[in-house]
């Protein structure tokens, strides 16, 4: 039986799907049987959500894009 | 086809995803890393076979600058102390502070208190070889494999690096949020 530090330290791959056939199915058959570790998972699920959403819309500050047009003027009049 | 107009025209659509990506990986230094990208990209741009893939490409050569200037910084990394990072757990601590007792919706509650500009604080306040990683593989979607090769190390090295650098973006989203007063402002009832 996996204890529940080793579910835990196994979650982001789980995720990420990268989890190998045997690994995955004692996880899975451990969070059948563990609440706390559904909690945790659900977290890891949260947290990788939010990171994955971070460069959506990006922009470029009007400041910067100034001085990189600059630049690139510059770098092709060497 | 290295007309320098061309050389501008061609990079500037991908200028504000690789400002986001070099303010991951570096912070205040992005934009003196998306120069230095430029230059190396405007001196290489020749070899190039598929246009298409300037941005891959660019986003390639900006690794490879940061890799270099994270080695050069590695000994002053090693020295930050993060010994008790593998032990914390960001549910546990939310399970027992319960900083929002009428929720069914815990993690998507602690969540929502971080904006844009606070995951990126949480992220840039993290030392450079475990941030690196992390923002290549859950924001900029790298494959691992493909981390190890741009950053020059084994694939095992990523893995724990990855481990490690999601333990500290944990504790630092919680001390974060204690910290900014987060937890208090928006737990009253
Ligand atoms: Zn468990």
């Amino acid at each position: 039986m996996m204890t529940c530090a080793e579910a835990t330290n196994r979650f982001w791959e789980y995720l990420d799907e990268s989890l190998a056939g045997p690994h995955r199915e004692v996880l899975e058959a451990h969070l059948g049987l563990c609440r706390q570790c559904c909690g945790e998972l659900e977290l890891a699920r949260v947290l990788r959500g939010h990171l994955a959403s971070q460069p959506i819309g990006e922009s470029l500050p009007e400041d910067v894009r100034g001085r990189i047009d600059l630049f690139l003027q510059e770098l092709s009049h060497e | 086809m290295k007309s320098e107009v061309d050389f501008a025209d061609l990079v500037r659509p991908s200028l504000p995803r690789l400002y986001g990506m070099a303010r991951r990986l570096v912070g205040d230094e992005a934009e003196d890393m998306v120069q230095e990208t430029l230059i190396s990209a405007y001196r290489c741009v020749g070899q190039l076979q598929d246009l298409q893939a300037i941005q891959s490409w660019l986003t390639a050569i900006l690794v490879n600058l940061c890799r270099d200037r994270w080695r050069a910084a590695k000994r002053q990394v090693e020295e930050v102390s993060i010994d008790d990072a593998d032990d914390f757990s960001l549910y546990r601590h939310l399970v027992q502070e319960d900083p929002f007792p009428y929720s069914d919706s815990l993690h998507l509650d602690f969540m929502g208190l971080f904006g844009r500009d606070d995951v990126h604080a949480v992220l840039v306040a993290m030392p450079e070889i475990y941030r690196g990683p992390l923002v290549l593989h859950y924001i900029e979607g790298f494959a691992t494999k493909e981390i190890a090769r741009l950053l020059s190390v084994p694939l095992g090295t990523v893995l724990a690096r990855l481990h490690r650098g999601r333990k500290l973006f944990e504790r630092g989203l919680w001390d974060y949020a204690e910290r900014e007063g987060l937890l208090t402002t928006e737990a009253a009832p």
